[in-house]
């Protein structure tokens, strides 16, 4: 039995052109992407609207044809079903049939992966509760909102406890704490040792789960590394000290004056992120009912 | 009943059936593996088109190999779901509001209730079904595109094969539930409806012929005669008997029983339900050839000039007969006699007095020997059904010893006779002096001169046995579910490559043209009065009828032309067609109080499977090789 590359999923060359219906070109989505993703890393496509993140992902999912260049995932082609077996996909909108309820859409996607009834129901309930949908489990879809549709889609995309999972914006419709939990989950499976793509155009969201990212623009590859790589600033040095006396900043400031080349930029408190913010005050507000938390300006 | 193309025996015809099939999908397939090879050659380059092609037969294979049922029944279940979801219970409503309704509508005075019955429910039901099967196939997978839920689909590992199947089979089984309870309504409804009874009263109904003492009397003279009470539209005639028993004429194909109370010293009676509405009769049919005058065996009688040449006649008082050859007869299956069931047209050629019906006469003749027997004399009117019962002892005055014969055009030798003539016996036998291998003639012959007697050969059948009513009535509605499947197949075929609208519309172009098959073909093969669709078209904006020639112009003849290519066009699409008209044989039956045929189910089963297999290859073969993302 050959064994499996390190490399989950390779393109090369990977073009797609739109054309119209007198197979005139409309637009080249993508141009020669050459791609390589790893087992159990977090890959992030990111880029703005149109820029081929999505037609990425379905040209490695089978559901566009390349019109020139290769697939290669999970060591078969991607208009080869078999593949299908070992992979979960969230779609962008969580395209789901929305006549069925929650427990209904997993167990028809369990069952298209021939899973044993004993272990289907098992992970049906498993799933339900791991998403918080176990008091709308019974209700039809249609009546979800965005915010329940996007945990149930998670939710069948990982179904079959998949190798490798293709993630289309993930955080879309979500709130910040459910963006977090995502963001946790998405973590939680990496640390499975599963391989997740996804794409988005949420940097911060990016910023925080990614190992590696690609950037693409207008159809291009324009960057592709390890994430703290690519944004760390190699002219810039960051000193992170806490509670420093006056005394001390002093000195500091006398050596930074003391380096012709050196140039005082910035001097003050750091900020954090205001999804981290948030964050905080979510989780203080539900530790303590009723009171003001914080003593920001607006609060007066 | 009228069977204008007759269903052959199946083992006759599934040799020739299943040769044509498999040359016609043989054809199919290698023009497909060329075509799509072509259009990548022109669109993929000489270096790709290989590559694509090998992956593109490789995943078929695969597909095939790795075919799965459970998954293909899972699609099934989400079909099933999605159609009980949208109220797909509706059409049942509107159907149970029909039946509601429709009785107010259909004739009471009709001379056939049972017939204007069955056929008003299984038309009912054949529209509203086909119409659900309409809407459900061609509508189920372009709203998966729409809503783009067959992203999520094909990204699991279900074979587009699984996914067209699990369609056609989810779809199916909605509805052949949905055809089972209309079945099971359309029977209610129609025994409800045939159900009736009458009320004789003694005193009132009856006309007392005889003052005699009916005691005195022959046990079966006529004492008294009438009629009993309307209901449903009819009375029915009734006699009494000197033996006091009564006998109920038949009236709208039905009689009732009669039961006879005597109650403080006083005869009443009670006029049971109706009997012989609904039946389930199984016809023995035999092989029709006419003699002529000369003796001659012919295929056809006298053509009458009659535009439908469905019946052809023979000339009365004349040799000219018509014979019926059965085969299968056996002591066993007819132990009381032959019981023979006959519709004859009737041509005059002068009124003379109107209310004269026209004699006929029936002989049973051995093939071989040519021994004859006439069985009954009788008078006909157009399209009466008669039935007679041959009887196993044959009175020996009716019998003539000099054989009958019947010569091949091919040769003047008399056929199948053995002896100039034939040594009379005291008493004969139907089985043993008639039946030879259980093949029997039937003649018919018309004794009135200058009148004519015509048949087909289905008018003229051996009452074989009869079947279970109610089973048979179930039985009709298996061409209904059989259309149904069919139509969803191409349903689901137009719905992978074309937008929900355009594939109802493609499929509902279908089943109106597999209504109108004969007509289609007609047009396609240019013999429909007017021409072609360009010189019908010509006509109607000149003005011009349909039955002068155009003039000898450029453009007429360009017309003509065009013609002839659109309709060998239209030929290879008529082949394709399915003929949803054959499909009406099982309601005819019922309709008619015939048993539907297990031959008929056989063929018109394979006629089915024959659509189906291929529609869903093609449909695979579309969805596997189309873009499913935009």
């Amino acid at each position: 039995m050959a064994t499996e590359s390190d490399v989950i999923v390779e393109t090369k060359n990977l073009t797609k052109i739109y054309r119209d219906f007198w197979g005139r070109q409309k637009v080249r989505a993508l141009k020669a992407l050459d791609l390589e993703i790893h087992r159990g890393e977090i890959f992030g496509l990111l880029g703005p609207n149109g820029s081929g993140k999505t037609t990425t992902i379905k040209l490695l999912l089978g559901l566009l044809f390349p019109t020139s260049g290769e697939v290669n995932i999970l060591g078969r082609t991607a208009s080869d079903v078999s593949k299908n077996e070992r992979l979960g996909y969230l779609p962008e909108e969580s395209y789901l049939y929305r006549f069925l309820n929650a427990e209904e859409t997993l167990d028809f996607y369990g069952r298209l992966f021939k899973i044993p009834g004993a272990v289907r129901r098992q992970r049906v309930d498993q799933l339900i509760n791991m998403v918080g949908l176990e008091s709308a489990k019974k209700r039809q879809l249609r009546e979800y909102s965005k915010g329940m549709t996007r945990r149930i889609g998670l939710a069948q995309a990982l179904i079959n406890d998949p190798d490798v999972i293709f993630l289309d914006e993930p955080t879309s419709g979500l709130d910040p704490i459910g963006t977090r939990n995502m963001k946790d989950l998405i973590l939680e499976l990496k640390k499975q040792g599963k391989t997740i793509i996804m794409s988005s155009h949420l940097l911060g969201d990016v910023q925080d789960v990614c190992d590696r990212i690609g950037i693409l623009y207008q159809g291009e590859l324009k960057e592709l590394g390890r994430v703290e790589d690519l944004l760390k600033v190699v002219e810039q040095t960051e000193i992170r000290v806490s509670y420093l006396s006056d005394d001390a900043k002093k000195k500091i400031e006398k050596v930074i004056e003391e380096d012709s080349d050196a140039k005082l930029e910035f001097w003050g408190n750091p900020t954090t992120s205001l999804e981290k913010l948030f964050n905080e005050i979510i989780s203080e507000s539900e530790a303590r009912p009723g009171k003001r938390v914080r003593g920001g300006e607006n609060t007066k | 009943m009228i069977l204008e193309n007759p269903i052959p025996p199946f083992q006759e015809w599934i040799g020739k059936a299943a040769l044509s099939w498999a040359i016609a999908v043989l054809v199919l397939a290698a023009l497909a593996f060329v075509v799509s090879f072509v259009l990548l050659l022109v669109f993929k380059g000489t270096k790709q088109a290989g590559t694509v092609f090998k992956t593109g037969v490789s995943d078929a294979w695969n597909d095939l190999i790795h075919f799965s049922w459970k998954r293909c029944f899972a699609v099934a279940g989400l079909a099933i779901r999605e159609s009980v979801r949208k109220k797909v219970v509706v059409v049942g409503v509107v159907f149970i509001i029909l039946l509601m309704f429709g009785g107010w509508f259909l004739d009471p005075d009709s001379k056939d209730p049972a017939r204007l019955c069955a056929s008003f429910v299984y038309q009912t039901t054949t529209y509203l079904v086909l119409l659900l099967a309409l809407f459900l196939s061609s509508l189920s997978l372009p709203t998966d595109f729409k809503t783009k839920t067959i992203y999520t689909l094909v990204t699991k590992p279900v074979r587009s094969s699984e996914i067209v199947l699990g369609r056609i089979i989810g779809i199916g089984a909605v509805g052949t539930v949905i055809l089972m309870l209309m079945a099971c309504c359309s029977y209610f409804f129609v025994s409800n409806t045939l159900s009736h009874t009458h009320i004789l009263n003694d005193a009132e109904d009856l006309t007392y012929v005889t003052d005699a003492d009916p005691s005195t009397l022959a046990p079966d003279t006529v004492i008294a005669k009438g009629y009993t009470r309307l209901a449903n539209g009819h009375k029915h005639q009734v006699e009494k008997y000197a033996s006091g028993d009564l006998r109920v004429f038949e009236e709208n194909k039905h009689i009732h029983g009669i039961e006879q109370t005597v109650r403080d010293g006083m005869v009443r009676y009670k006029i049971g339900p109706e009997r012989g509405s609904l039946q389930a009769k199984v016809p023995l049919y035999g092989k029709i050839k006419f003699r002529n005058a000369d003796s001659f065996e012919r295929p056809r009688g006298i053509n009458v000039g009659e535009e439908w040449e469905y019946r052809s006649y023979i000339a009365g008082a004349t040799d000219e007969a018509i014979i019926w050859t059965f085969e299968g007869i056996t002591p066993k299956k007819f132990a009381e006699g032959l019981p023979v069931e006959m519709t004859i047209s009737v041509f005059r050629t002068h009124m003379g007095n109107i209310e004269k019906t026209i004699m006929g006469a029936m002989y049973v003749r051995n093939p071989v020997t040519g021994l004859t027997a006439e069985t009954h004399v009788f008078n006909s009117e157009k399209y009466t059904t008669k039935a007679l019962t041959i009887p196993v002892e044959l009175n020996k005055s009716k019998v003539k010893t000099k054989p009958w014969v019947v010569k091949k055009m091919s040769d003047s030798e008399s056929f199948g006779v053995q002896s100039a003539s034939l040594p009379s016996k005291e008493s004969y036998n139907l089985f043993e002096d008639f039946v030879v291998d259980g093949k029997l003639e039937i003649w018919l012959q018309c004794l009135d001169s200058q009148q004519y007697f015509g048949a087909a050969g289905p008018d003229l059948y051996l009452r074989a046995a009869d079947a279970n009513v109610f089973l048979n009535f179930f039985k009709g509605y298996l061409g209904v579910w059989q259309q149904m499947l069919i139509v969803i197949s191409f349903g689901i075929l137009f719905s992978t490559f074309l937008s929900g609208p355009v594939a109802m519309a493609s499929t509902f172009g279908i089943i109106v043209a597999g209504f109108s098959k004969q007509l289609f073909i007609e047009i396609a093969h240019l013999q429909s009065l007017g021409g072609g669709p360009v010189e019908s078209f010509n006509r109607l904006i000149t003005h011009q009828n349909m039955m002068i020639d155009l003039p000898n112009t450029f453009s007429t003849h360009l017309g003509q032309t065009f013609d002839h290519i659109a309709g060998a066009f239209l030929s290879i699409i008529g082949l394709a067609l399915p003929s949803f008209s054959d499909f009406n044989y099982y309601a005819d039956c019922v309709a008619n109080g015939y048993s539907v045929s297990s031959n008929a189910i056989l063929v018109h089963l394979l006629t089915t499977v024959s659509f189906v297999a291929p529609l869903f290859v093609f449909a695979y073969v579309i969805l596997r090789n189309r873009e499913v993302a935009k």
